[in-house]
């Protein structure tokens, strides 16, 4: 009898492995192969005509890729396009020209003589200063409808500001003016745009940061680091300089008392999501890439992975879930740009920091089965709880039982040195689960909801219903505003 | 004892978190405010003596402090860190000392191994002067080099950082504190009993891969015997000699090993160790002698390795054949300013390379990859990147033929040309690549500082001063022009577009090296403006119609108008001045370097 109960016992576990779906069924990665003795530290990706890619290396090589679609990717060519690029953090194509933001300054770069290098480099700004120090980096955006590239400019070193505009973000117009934009960056790692075009930045963990977090760049705002607040002489484009945050506050008390402060839109909990956010990419393929349209996907440096976050306003303020999606690539995800056909191409180095994949540097590419996952799609605030919704439909049986879910609350200290513990942890009841009858969504009640905090969901006990528990069945809910009833 | 965390909570009260707060695991000395001079800034405790504290400012800055001058709330604050950072009770005094720092911007300890006795008490003074935060985690040798119990800090997440990442993991030996960024600890254990080599590394996600290194725990006979220190007040530029000096302060050395911290003094002093050397068995033996400043080892009243003289932490080697016993040895030692240290290790038959000094054998720095770039198939190189005397929006071309220069796009002036290899991209590749690299080559001329351009009352007037960016210019970018790539840059002076092409002929090897620049002006402009071509203590006119700008270079100067250069001399500078007028909106610069240089 033992022996048979071991044997059923041992059946029933290798049929659990074999349904337990892995990332991998849905969004497999795929390496690009890299030329020999070329040495792609990935900082850049950019979208061109005609199938091809441009790539920018930290070590200052634009390439651009011919056959980086294709089914079998050793069929990839490299071109050098361009070289000697000042570590170039930002790639952005318009016109035809190749709009590269470099340390110093934002050029555009054009090969006008047709043998597909760049022979033109011209600069459009170079505004901002900068004094030699390696933190000094500046991504830039693409072009927002005015035509503008945003660029954020890390502090100097790891709390500092030497140089002009320094832990500022400023906007580079058409014509080659510089318009300071936001106060209060420490240190980026990328900045995209959302489907509606509102610009984001990820700002890492370090000083006035508790936890790295994805930013919204309203115009005019501070972003949370005073010490770049210096620079407010040197401009009136966004008003006076705000009054300076108090060290060992938090932000929800920051965030009414200074009007300028835009708090995080989303925490990136450090640890738990990564170490170092950085290059932004808009899921803008019309389902291509699967079920997660409009929201916004995070190359994380450190843990090699890439994130997922869905956003909501509530109050006029930036907020939402960040969840895991994918892990496993080869090395520091740096930059992370959507590509034709639902292809996301993910590229870095983990030069100066490691990472977890452990390759000095990585190109690799995303690409969608067509098989969804059964995942949390959005979660939405609600005055008494969360609204949590699926991509494919739960076991209700499931989402009704309350022993489903976990809930914690908590938030880190708003300070000037280096990073914070969790601190002023709450465990919130969850008191209801209310799905609705197609298993698509479950409205939960807490018996309390604290504003500022992270609220982390779990949901160990929720089934689709087929019977797979939700991929990453974890959601990280900034509330930096409770909507009103 | 691997965390104190009791200590640590007493820092966090010390340190201002109010009671309404959750108490946190404050991590060593982080950012507080201090007084200084009347104002409040917030620092860091960066380093500490019995004298003065130094505080690293958020800015970046440093500032020292006198202790007893200090305002009672830092008093304070220095007393809750010495008492965080003092021995746990019944350590006794430390049979070792060893100070390891890590390395800014490159993700690397300085030490790549320590050596210590079996059993023996350690202090472990940890700098950590990058710009975030580290740890220093000692593992059992059969931890894969450390990096199971890195891997087992990974898996905390979110609680890894209030565990100041420590694994809960039976491989681990002894845990540091995580140390903030620009801070110090002092930490204490005990090195395990049994002999062998125990890895360590920094256990923050993604660091262990590079930031190792290895305990070394191994037996060591007396060595050294009958040793004492005679110490010596002076500021010395080389090895005095002793004889004629007083000393300050003679004594026996009870630790049995060559120790500079057997004076407080950090600057200005010299020591002579005196004791017998016993040799275990009759054979050729190895010194190696490193030291900040200078120092020098005798045997028997030889000379075994003479590293006198003012000079950064570095090593020399020695031989000597000695018979089984004791021998007299003598190690003499001094230090002027800055860092000081002083090692002293043997090797011989049937053993390896043990310390005969407490500090720890410091490994020299290990140098980032030299990367080396240079012209190909005939092309211009281009690197963009901080370089030396160009500023930080250089840009270096490195031409066919040898010839090499950088431009500087802030100040839009021809900052440096050179002969010989074009950069050495190994220190901005490697790491997160801090700071600004020399040119690799020789023969660096330097162009005149400040703006290239500018209008003058009169000759009279001094040339404008350089500002942080060019006044009144602005930079536009560079072409590739023909097949060699040459790149023109192309800059706005007022509402004169400027375009600088430097055409390289000849070869640096056989001494012919010449770069040809084109200055060509384009604007409305019908003042007469200047181009300050070169600038010096020596600037000769010749014969030929050129100027001698340096020893190893001349420059001719042409213009479009016939316009002829100016050499005059202000405040003991000479400057070669060449006048500008637009002619039809148009005039152009023909200006010629030539190298003199004997070959290398």
């Amino acid at each position: 009898m033992k022996r048979a109960l071991l044997f059923l016992s041992t059946v029933l576990s290798g049929l659990a492995l074999a349904e337990s779906p892995k990332e991998s069924n849905y969004y497999p990665i795929t390496t690009l192969p890299v030329p020999e003795g070329v040495v792609l530290e990935v900082s850049g990706i950019e979208i061109l005509p005609d199938q091809k890619i441009a790539v920018a290396s930290r070590r200052g090589d634009i390439y651009t890729l011919t056959g980086a679609y294709d089914s079998d990717p050793s069929k990839v060519q490299y071109q050098l396009f361009a070289e000697g690029v000042h570590e170039s953090l930002g790639l952005a194509y318009k016109d035809g020209w190749l709009y590269a933001t470099q340390r110093p300054e934002v050029s555009r770069l054009r090969d006008s003589d047709g043998d597909g290098r760049a022979d033109v480099f011209e600069t459009v700004n170079d505004g901002w200063g900068i004094c030699g120090d390696y933190h000094e980096y500046a991504f830039g955006s693409r072009h927002d409808k005015d035509g503008n590239i945003w660029v954020v400019l890390c502090l100097t070193g790891s709390g500092g500001t030497r140089a002009d505009y320094r832990g500022w973000c400023v906007r580079v117009t058409p014509d080659g003016e510089m318009i300071p934009t936001t106060s209060g960056i420490r240190s980026p790692g990328g900045i995209g745009a959302n489907h509606l075009g509102d610009m984001f930045y990820c700002d890492n963990q370090g000083p006035w940061n508790g936890s790295s977090s994805l930013k919204h760049l309203k115009i005019g705002s501070f972003q949370g680091n005073p010490t770049g607040n210096v620079h407010y002489e040197l401009t009136d484009a966004i008003g006076p300089r705000p009054e300076d945050p108090k060290s060992g506050s938090r932000i929800v008390g920051e965030a009414k008392r200074i009007p300028e402060y835009v708090p995080p839109a989303c925490i990136l909990p450090h640890g738990s999501m990564g170490n170092s956010p950085a290059g932004i990419a808009c899921d803008q393929t019309d389902g291509k890439f699967g079920p997660f349209k409009n929201q916004l996907f995070i190359a994380e440096q450190t843990a090699s992975q890439v994130q997922r976050v869905s956003l909501e306003k509530v109050n006029g303020v930036y907020q939402g879930a960040c969840f895991p999606f994918l892990s496993g690539f080869k090395s520091g995800n740096v930059a992370i740009r959507f590509g034709e056909n639902g292809t996301l191409f993910n590229g870095g180095t983990d030069r100066g920091w490691g990472s977890r994949g452990g390759s000095r540097f990585a190109l690799e590419r995303v690409n969608w089965t067509g098989e969804t996952p059964f995942e949390m799609l959005h979660v939405s605030a609600k005055p008494d709880g969360f609204e949590i919704t699926f991509t494919q439909p739960a076991d209700v049986a499931t989402l009704k039982d309350l022993a489903s879910y976990q809930a914690e609350a908590y938030t880190y200290i708003y300070q000037s040195s280096y990073g914070s513990p969790v601190v002023d942890k709450r465990t919130p009841k969850i008191t209801k689960a209310e799905p609705t009858a197609d298993g698509l969504s479950v409205r939960l009640t807490l018996d309390q909801l604290t504003q500022g905090h992270v609220h982390e969901l779990r949901l160990p006990g929720v089934k689709s219903a087929k019977g797979h528990p939700v991929l990453h069945p974890v959601a990280y809910y900034t509330l930096n505003e409770i909507p009103g009833k | 004892m691997v965390i104190r965390w009791s200590l640590a909570l007493f820092l966090a009260a010390l340190a201002g978190v109010s009671a309404q707060q959750a108490p946190t695991p404050s991590m060593a000395s982080g950012q507080e405010p201090w007084e200084v001079g009347g104002k409040t800034i917030n620092a860091s405790i960066a380093a500490i003596s019995d004298q003065e504290v130094t505080l690293r400012l958020t800015d970046g800055s440093s500032t020292k402090l006198v202790l007893k001058n200090l305002e009672e709330a830092d008093q304070q604050r220095v007393a809750a860190w010495q008492t965080a950072n003092a021995a746990p009770e019944g350590f006794g005094k430390p049979d070792a000392v060893v100070r390891i720092k890590t390395l800014q911007g490159q993700m690397r300890y300085d030490l790549d191994e320590i050596v210590v006795a079996p059993g023996a008490k350690v202090q472990l003074i940890f700098q950590n002067v990058d710009d975030m935060h580290h740890n220093l985690i000692v593992c059992t040798p059969d931890s894969d080099s450390g990096m199971e119990v890195a891997k087992a800090a990974w898996e905390l997440g979110a609680e890894g950082f209030n565990k100041q990442w420590i694994p809960d993991h039976p491989k681990v030996i002894f845990a540091s504190r995580m140390v903030n960024p620009h801070s110090i600890t002092h930490e204490y254990f005990t090195a395990p009993e049994k002999t062998g080599d125990y890895p360590y590394v920094c256990s923050l996600p993604g660091h262990a891969g590079l930031m190792n290194g290895r305990l070394r725990v191994q037996t060591k006979a007396k060595d050294l015997t009958e040793l004492t220190y005679t110490l010596y007040r002076g500021s010395y530029n080389k090895l005095p000699d002793f004889e004629k000096l007083t000393p300050e302060a003679t004594d026996h050395v009870s630790s049995g090993t060559i120790d500079i911290g057997v004076t407080k003094r950090r600057n200005k002093f010299a020591l002579v160790f005196d004791g017998q050397l016993n040799v275990p068995k009759s054979g050729d033996y190895d010194f190696t002698l490193s030291s900040d400043d200078g120092s020098r080892l005798k045997i028997d009243g030889q000379l075994v390795i003479d590293h006198d003289g003012v000079h950064g932490r570095s090593t020399k080697k020695g031989k000597a054949t000695l018979t089984e016993g004791a021998h007299p040895i003598r190690v003499s030692y001094f230090e002027r300013d800055g860092e000081e240290s002083l090692y002293l290790g043997w090797s011989g038959p049937g053993f390896k390379e043990m310390p005969l000094s407490a500090s720890p054998r410091k490994k020299s720095k290990r140098q980032a990859p030299s990367i080396p770039l240079a012209s190909q198939n005939g092309e211009a190189k281009i690197y963009r990147n901080f370089i030396q005397g160009a500023g930080n929006r250089a840009i270096g071309v490195g031409y066919d033929g040898g010839i090499n220069l950088a431009f500087d796009a802030d100040q839009l002036r021809l900052a440096l040309v050179w002969i010989g290899g074009f950069m050495d991209a190994g220190r901005h590749w490697n790491g997160r690549g801090q700071g600004h690299q020399p040119p690799l080559g020789y023969g660096v001329i330097a162009g005149p500082e400040g703006p290239p351009f500018a209008k003058l009352g009169s000759l009279l007037d001094p040339w404008p001063e350089a500002q942080q960016r060019a006044q009144g210019h602005r930079f536009k970018g560079y072409t590739l022009t023909g097949p060699q790539r040459l790149p023109v840059f192309h800059y706005h002076f007022g509402d004169i577009a400027i375009s600088d092409t430097c055409t390289p002929s000849g070869q640096a090897a056989d001494n012919s090296a010449r770069l040809t620049r084109k200055l060509t002006f384009t604007g409305s402009s019908e003042d007469t403006f200047y181009f300050r071509a070169a600038s010096g203590k020596y600037i000769k006119p010749l014969a030929t119609g050129g100027f001698r700008i340096a020893d190893t270079a001349t420059m001719t100067l042409g213009t479009s108008t016939g316009a002829k250069p100016v050499l005059r001399e202000i405040d003991g500078q000479w400057e070669l001045l060449v006048p500008i007028l637009l002619i039809n909106g148009e005039a152009s610069i023909d200006q010629q370097l030539a190298y003199t240089l004997p070959n290398q």
